[in-house]
């Protein structure tokens, strides 16, 4: 599935025989995946499946220790247009020891050793605004960050990366704890950057409104090492439904206890 | 008071305390982001070394420790960069290196007593020469010109390492230069506050703005008032008691913090 043309034509990531293993411990082995241009990719998987270190390996901040992986074309190691890409990690960035505001959180995005020697404070600006318009949070830019309730955190993290204007992004459990107020307008900001044909590959445990906007569903599991299960359109099989879900039922929130899958 | 700085040594000693006021908090404040407060310190031990070496070689003081700082902090970045725990363990063998290194070269050196580490340790409003200020200012100006440049680089690994790294920072290069700055920080700060107290006046001062503010660019300009405050302010206390500069500033800053602490609250309550 591919969308547009010139240099959005180039998949994102392409993983053969990905393998890593962290401190002498394997966590994924022989991964194949091709994320195409403008795919919305949900990734699913029990706790432990290697979902989060699959992103990082993505984002060359964990090396692979067999296979190989192709960043927009070009071998990870070698990738330089990581701006390209931007990243919504799954723990908050609120435990910060200096208060930081809503706005210079957001406004960091821009940040960027291309830009050191002729800094673009309008552009920033502008971007940063248009960010968290976005998310709704623009009322609350010259707040603490840490005075906000989790689900706004995550929307301000999500704002973050949209003002980085990279066309793929990647968000590990952008909804883990959060309110059905922000969830609802993450699914509209995602189903928008969907329709503008960016690439995104989401990390989640649940499958609420967000994950039925995927158009690639890929399952990772297996006893003790995470390998890919399940790739392909949605639904997932059914027998990988427990991968999906039994085992992280206390961090899933149970209002969207398998939503969507109880009408088949 | 104006009569007090109408002493040479004095003015000397007030330029010195004016750079280290403005230039410590903003390092400082990255310090405090990265839970790195206590770097300062052990870049302090380093330096010591420096001055003992110079006591021994017969340079310059400032120079020599500023050599000597540098190395450390390299081969701190160094170490970490390899592994966390060997990072941990490498930075208290360095830190005690650092000082037995300049208690040992003052004692082999001739003619230097341990009133002249004092001097290093404490701070000193009498010893600060026309040289001294010139070093202490091109030094200052250098850490101003590199924050300018990569200022808005270290923010953004402060905040989050790893999505720094996604916008295309180079993080380990840029930890490695927080770490530079703060030992070219310190040089700059030994001969008014001390080597001992130096990382006071890059933490304290933004442990005080930041009770105040809600923004990071606030914490850093509150930071460096209340580092100019303490500065000037701890050196005209010195010389009215006839006490070493450093514990002065010291104080200062840490009722500022006290104040700050207590009013922060009701200001906070006051704005939401």
């Amino acid at each position: 599935m591919t969308k547009g043309a010139g240099s959005d034509d180039l998949a994102p990531f392409v993983m053969r025989g990905g393998g890593v293993a962290i401190e002498g411990h394997q966590v994924l082995e022989n991964v194949d995946l091709t994320i195409a241009s403008g795919e919305f990719v949900a990734l699913l998987g029990e706790n432990g499946s290697g979902k989060t270190t699959l992103l990082r390996a993505f984002l060359g901040l964990t090396p692979l220790t067999s296979g190989s992986l192709q960043v927009l074309g070009q071998d990870v190691r070698r990738f330089g247009a990581w701006s390209q890409i931007a990243y919504v990690p799954q723990r908050l960035m609120a435990q910060t020891a200096v208060p930081v505001s809503v706005a210079e959180a957001v406004r960091a995005a821009r940040i960027s050793p291309l830009r050191r020697f002729r800094p673009d404070p309008s552009g920033a600006r502008a971007a940063t605004e248009t960010a968290l318009h976005q998310v709704g949070l623009w009322s609350r830019r010259h707040e603490r960050l840490d005075t906000l309730s989790g689900g706004q955190q995550r929307r301000v993290m999500v704002a973050r990366a949209l003002a980085t204007g990279a066309r793929t992004l990647l968000l590990d459990e952008p909804t883990a704890g959060v309110d059905a107020d922000s969830e609802l307008r993450m699914a509209d900001t995602l189903a928008d950057l969907h329709a503008d044909g960016c690439t995104i590959v989401l990390v989640t445990h649940d499958l609420g409104a967000i994950t039925e906007m995927a158009d690639h569903i890929v399952v990772l599991g297996g006893r003790g090492v995470g390998r890919v299960l399940y790739d392909g359109p949605p639904p997932p099989p059914r027998e990988l439904y427990d991968h999906v879900w039994h085992h992280s039922e206390d961090l899933a929130p149970s209002r969207n206890q398998r939503p969507g899958l109880v009408s088949e | 008071m104006t009569t007090i700085f109408s002493y040479d040594f004095m003015q000397r000693a007030l330029v010195a305390a004016v750079i280290i006021g403005f230039v410590a908090p903003l390092i400082g404040v990255f310090l405090v982001q990265r839970r790195l407060t206590l770097l300062g310190d052990g870049m302090g031990h380093v330096a010591l070394t420096g001055v003992g070496l110079s006591f021994l070689l017969g340079t310059a003081a400032i120079p020599t420790a500023l050599v000597l700082a540098v190395i450390g902090a390299i081969v701190i970045e160094v170490i970490r960069a390899r592994s966390r725990t060997a990072g941990d363990l490498a930075l208290a063998l360095v830190f005690y290196g650092g000082i037995a290194g300049g208690v040992f070269f003052t004692s082999l050196s001739s003619g230097r007593s341990s009133t002249a580490l004092n001097q290093y340790l404490f701070g000193s409003l009498s010893t600060v020469s026309s040289s001294d200020v010139i070093a202490l200012a091109v030094a200052g100006v250098l850490v101003l010109i590199t924050l300018a440049i990569f200022g808005r680089e270290l923010f953004a690994v402060s905040l989050d390492p790893d999505t720094a790294h996604t916008q295309g920072i180079a993080t380990t290069r840029i930890s490695t230069l927080l770490t530079v700055l703060a030992a070219v920080t310190v040089v700059i700060g030994m001969r008014t506050v001390g080597l001992l107290l130096v990382s006071a006046i890059m933490i304290v001062p933004v442990a005080a703005s930041q009770q105040l503010v809600r923004s990071f660019r606030g914490s850093a300009i509150g930071g460096v008032a209340v580092g100019l405050v303490a500065a000037v302010g701890g050196l005209i206390g010195s010389f009215q008691l006839d006490v070493p500069p450093g514990p002065m500033i010291v104080f200062v800053a840490l009722g500022v913090f006290l104040v700050a602490a207590v009013v922060g609250p009701l200001v906070r309550r006051q704005n939401a």
